[in-house]
C-alpha cells in the first residue's frame, strides 16, 4: 500500500504544529519521522491515523482519502500512540479480544488472530494480567499487538521505543523488521536515531511543522551538504597538521580529535585528493586519511535549530 | 438443542464488542461487587427487621403495602444512584481526548458504543431488579398490595431507571473540560433525584395511598400510561441520539441526525396529539406537548450556541451545491446560528400548530391554550434574546473564545438578568416600595409569568420583543460570517 501525504497543515490558531509537509512511503518500508520535541511529528501522525482533520492538505492511502473516508481509511491503519491508556479491570488478552471484536473478527479467526498477535508481541506469559498492572515496557508491546490486531497494511508508530530497556528495544526493531518483509507500510517516529538508522529505508526531518529533509536514507545522507568529513592521522603529531590544514582555502573547519584531525572540506573528490596529495609533499607522514560518513544523527543535528513553537 | 447451541454460538459472536468489554469489567470491578451486595443486605436487613419487630403483622391487612414501598424506595435509590453514576463515569473517562483507542481507532461507530454502554447500563439494572424481586413479590404474602399491582410498579420504576440510565450516559459523552462537564453532572444528578423523589411520590400517593392510578382495562388509563411510556422512550431514544454525536469525532456533522431525529419524531407525535385531540374533541393534549416542546427547544437553542462556527472539509464536502438546498443543510448542519436557527423554527412550528388549533375551535380549552401559547412564546422569546446577546458579546468582544463557552455566556445572562434587577431593586427601594405594585425588576426573566398578574405578563411580550430585535440586529454580523463560511468545499 502507498501511502501520500500531501501538502498537509494543522493550525492550531496562530501556531501552525503542521505547515505544508508532503511526504510518501510504500509497502515494505520503514519511514522513520525525526524532529525535536514540538516539531508536529505527532500532530501529522494522529491526522494519518483519522484522530483529527488537517487544515488544509490530506493523506491518501492507495487513493482513500483520511480526510474524506476517515471511516474506511482506519481499517487500513494500525496507529500504535506515545502512551497505552489506562483501563481499569481488563486483562490483556480481554483487551485484545475486545479489539477483534471491534474490527469484526469472529469465531475461530478471532481467538486465532488474538493468540499470534499475543505470541507475536511476546505477550503469551502476561495474557492474564490486569492492564494497569504492566510495566511500560509492557503496555508497549500490548499497544503494538493492538494496532496489529486487524493485520492492517499501514502502521504508523508514535514513539514505540519510548521507555523500553536495551532488551526489549532490540526485540523491537526485530518485530519491526518482520512486519516491513511481510510488505506493511510503517512510519515510526523516534529521538533514537541510531537506532532508526539502522533500521528505517526512508525518513522525514521535521522542525517548525515544516519538512527540512524528505526521501530515501540513501538521499538523506548523501544530498545533505556540500562539505565533506575527512578525518586526517598523520605521525608525529596532530598540531603541525592542524596548523597546516587550517592554511588551506578549501578546508572549512578543522578540529582535533585526539590523535586525529577532523576537517570539513569543500569540493569533490578533485578537492580530496590534491589535499592528500599537498600534505604528502608538505612532508606529512599520513597514517589515515578517510572520508567519515554521515549518518542520520549528524543530518539532524545539522539541518535542526531545536527551535519550537 | 445443538442447533440451538450454535445459534447461541453465533450470535454471541456477534454481539456487541462494547457489551462484552463491559460486563467483563462490571464483573471484576469492586465497586459494582460491592454495592450489588450492600443492596441485598440492606433489603434483607430491612425485610427480617420487619418481620422480626413488627407488632401487627398478622393483624394488619395492609403491612404488605408498607413493606413494598420502603424495599421499593430502596430500589429505585439504587438505581437511580449507582447505575448512570457508573455508566456516565466510565463513559466519560473512556471517552477523553488523550484516551483515544476505545472510540476513534477501532471501526465501532459512536452509535453502537452508546448502545453498547446503553444495553450494560440496563442490563445492570436488571440485574439488581431481579435479585430485588423475590422479596418484592413476598411482600404479596404479607397482604395489602396485589401481584399485577407489584409488577406494573416494577415495570414503571425500569423505565424510569432506563431514562436515569440514558440521561448518566449522555452527561458522561459530552466533551470540554472538567468544570463545564461537572456542571452539567450536578444539574443531572439533581435531575434524576427530582426524577426518583418524583416517581416514588407518585407510587405512594396516586397508586398505593389513593389507588387513582390503578391497573384498570380504562381506555383513559391505558392512554395516559401509553403516552407517556412513547414519550418516555422517544425521550431514551433523542438522549442516545445526542450520546452518541457527542462521541463522533469533532470534525463530523455530529448534529445532523439529532435534528432529523427531533424533527421526525416531533412531528409523529404533533399528529398522535392531533388525532388525540380529534378523537376527544379537546385541545388539552396540545398543552403538555406545547410546554414539553418549549423545553425541549429552549435547551437545543442553548446546547446549539456551543456548535462550531467554522466548518471543516469533511463537512464542507458534503454541503450542497445549490442554493435552495443549502438553506435547510444550514439548519440541519451542525453549526451555532444553523442550530439557533432551526430550534426557533422547530418552536415556531410547534406554537403555530397549537395556535391554530386554539383558533380552529376546540370544544373545551380555546382560550387557556391561546394563554399557553402567549406564555410558551413568551419563555421561549427570552431564551432567544439570551442566546442572541451572547451571540453579540461573541461578535463584538470574545472572538478568540471557543464557542464551546457560549451555552454557559448564555446561562450566566439568565441568572443575571433573573438575579440583578431583584437585587437592585430589593436593595434600592425602601420596605413601602417593595410591597407596592412593581414588577420591573422582575421583566428580565420568564419568572415574571410566574407571579399570576395580568399587566406583568402583558408588560413581558413587547419587552421581549424589543430584547430580541436589539439582539437580533446586534447579532447580525455573527449570522452573515456564518452563513458566508457555509459553502461547498472548492476541490479546485
Amino acid at each position: 500500500m502507498n501511502v501520500r501525504i500531501v501538502n498537509l497543515k494543522r493550525y492550531f490558531g496562530k501556531t501552525k504544529a503542521v505547515d505544508d509537509v508532503s511526504f510518501e512511503f510504500s509497502g515494505g518500508q520503514i519511514f522513520g519521522f525525526v524532529g525535536p520535541n514540538g516539531a508536529g511529528k505527532t500532530t501529522t501522525m494522529r491526522v494519518l491515523a483519522t484522530l483529527d482533520e488537517p487544515t488544509g492538505g490530506d493523506a491518501w492511502l492507495d487513493g482513500i482519502s483520511v480526510v474524506d473516508d476517515p471511516e474506511r481509511a482506519r481499517r487500513f491503519i494500525g496507529f500504535m500512540p506515545d502512551t497505552l491508556p489506562v483501563h481499569r479491570d481488563i486483562t490483556v488478552h480481554e483487551y485484545l479480544d475486545f479489539f477483534a471484536r471491534a474490527y469484526g473478527l469472529e469465531g475461530a479467526k478471532r481467538r486465532e488472530v488474538v493468540e499470534s498477535v499475543e505470541q507475536f508481541a511476546n505477550l503469551q506469559a502476561l495474557g492474564e494480567k490486569l492492564l494497569r498492572a504492566l510495566s511500560k515496557g509492557m503496555k508497549q508491546r500490548v499497544s503494538l499487538a493492538r494496532a496489529l490486531v486487524h493485520d492492517p497494511p499501514v502502521l504508523v508508530l508514535d514513539e514505540p521505543a519510548a521507555g523500553l530497556d536495551p532488551r526489549a528495544r532490540i526485540e523491537l526493531r526485530e518485530l519491526l523488521r518482520v512486519l516491513a518483509d511481510r510488505g506493511k507500510a510503517i512510519l515510526i517516529s523516534s529521538h533514537i536515531l541510531t537506532e532508526l538508522a539502522e533500521i528505517c529505508h526512508g525518513a522525514v526531518i521535521i522542525e517548525r511543522g515544516k519538512v527540512l529533509r524528505a526521501g530515501s536514507l540513501a538521499e538523506i545522507l548523501s544530498g545533505e551538504s556540500p562539505l565533506r568529513t575527512i578525518v586526517v592521522r598523520a605521525a608525529g603529531g596532530a598540531e603541525p597538521l592542524l596548523r597546516e590544514l587550517l592554511q588551506q582555502p578549501s578546508v572549512r573547519e578543522a578540529r582535533l580529535a585526539g590523535e586525529e584531525v577532523e576537517i570539513q572540506l569543500e569540493g569533490g573528490d578533485e578537492a580530496t585528493s590534491g589535499l592528500l596529495a599537498h600534505l604528502i609533499a608538505k612532508g606529512f607522514r599520513i597514517v589515515d586519511f578517510r572520508q567519515r560518513q554521515m549518518d542520520l544523527e549528524d543530518v539532524f543535528m545539522t539541518v535542526t535549530k531545536g527551535e519550537v513553537q | 438443542m445443538s442447533r440451538f447451541l450454535a445459534w447461541a454460538s453465533a450470535a454471541g459472536q456477534r454481539v456487541n464488542p462494547i457489551v462484552v468489554k463491559e460486563f467483563r469489567q462490571a464483573v471484576r470491578s469492586r465497586f459494582v461487587v460491592v454495592v450489588f451486595l450492600l443492596f441485598l443486605l440492606v433489603d434483607l436487613l430491612m425485610l427480617g427487621g420487619f418481620l422480626l419487630l413488627s407488632p401487627d403483622l398478622a393483624t394488619d391487612a395492609r403491612s404488605g403495602q408498607g413493606v413494598f414501598a420502603a424495599l421499593f424506595a430502596v430500589l429505585l435509590f439504587t438505581c437511580m444512584g449507582f447505575v448512570p453514576l457508573y455508566a456516565g463515569i466510565r463513559l466519560s473517562l473512556e471517552r477523553n481526548d488523550t484516551n483515544i483507542d476505545l472510540f476513534f481507532i477501532t471501526t465501532i461507530t459512536p452509535g453502537a458504543i452508546v448502545r453498547g454502554k446503553y444495553f450494560t447500563a440496563l442490563a445492570l439494572t436488571l440485574l439488581i431488579f431481579s435479585a430485588c424481586m423475590p422479596l418484592l413479590v413476598f411482600t404479596y404474602l404479607l397482604r395489602g398490595i396485589d401481584l399485577p399491582t407489584i409488577f406494573f410498579l416494577l415495570a414503571m420504576a425500569f423505565l424510569v431507571c432506563a431514562a436515569g440510565n440514558a440521561i448518566g450516559l449522555f452527561v458522561g459523552s459530552l466533551p470540554g473540560g472538567w468544570f463545564l462537564r461537572g456542571l452539567v453532572a450536578a444539574l443531572a444528578l439533581l435531575f434524576l433525584l427530582y426524577g426518583t423523589i418524583g416517581t416514588f411520590a407518585f407510587v405512594m400517593e396516586e397508586v398505593l395511598m389513593f389507588g387513582r392510578f390503578r391497573l384498570t382495562w380504562d381506555w383513559d388509563f391505558w392512554a395516559v400510561l401509553g403516552t407517556v411510556v412513547l414519550l418516555a422512550l422517544l425521550g431514551i431514544g433523542l438522549l442516545q441520539v445526542l450520546s452518541a454525536a457527542m462521541l463522533s469525532p469533532k470534525p463530523a456533522n455530529r448534529m445532523l441526525v439529532p435534528r432529523i431525529y427531533t424533527t421526525v419524531c416531533w412531528a409523529a407525535a404533533g399528529l398522535v396529539i392531533a388525532a388525540w385531540c380529534w378523537h376527544e374533541g379537546t385541545a388539552g393534549p396540545f398543552i403538555p406537548w406545547l410546554i414539553f416542546g418549549t423545553i425541549l427547544f429552549s435547551g437545543f437553542a442553548v446546547m446549539a450556541l456551543g456548535e462550531r462556527d467554522a466548518w471543516t472539509q469533511r463537512v464542507r464536502k458534503r454541503i450542497p451545491r445549490n442554493a435552495l438546498l443549502r438553506l435547510p443543510a444550514f439548519l440541519f448542519y451542525t453549526g451555532s446560528a444553523g442550530g439557533l436557527a432551526w430550534s426557533t423554527l422547530m418552536f415556531a412550528a410547534t406554537l403555530g400548530a397549537c395556535y391554530a388549533r386554539a383558533e380552529g375551535g376546540s370544544r373545551i380549552l380555546p382560550g387557556n391554550l391561546t394563554s399557553e401559547c402567549g406564555n410558551a412564546a413568551v419563555c421561549f422569546g427570552y431564551v432567544l434574546c439570551y442566546c442572541l446577546t451572547a451571540a453579540c458579546f461573541r461578535s463584538f468582544f470574545l472572538k478568540k473564545l471557543p464557542t464551546l463557552y457560549l451555552p454557559i455566556i448564555a446561562m450566566l445572562l439568565i441568572v443575571a438578568a433573573t438575579l440583578v434587577p431583584y437585587l437592585v431593586a430589593f436593595l434600592l427601594m425602601d420596605q413601602a416600595s417593595w410591597r407596592s405594585d412593581s414588577y420591573w425588576y422582575l421583566l428580565g426573566s420568564p419568572a415574571i409569568l410566574t407571579i399570576g398578574r395580568d399587566d406583568a405578563a402583558a408588560a413581558a411580550g413587547p419587552f421581549v420583543l424589543v430584547w430580541l430585535t436589539l439582539s437580533a440586529a446586534g447579532s447580525l454580523p455573527w449570522w452573515v460570517d456564518q452563513w458566508r463560511r457555509f459553502v461547498p468545499l472548492n476541490r479546485d
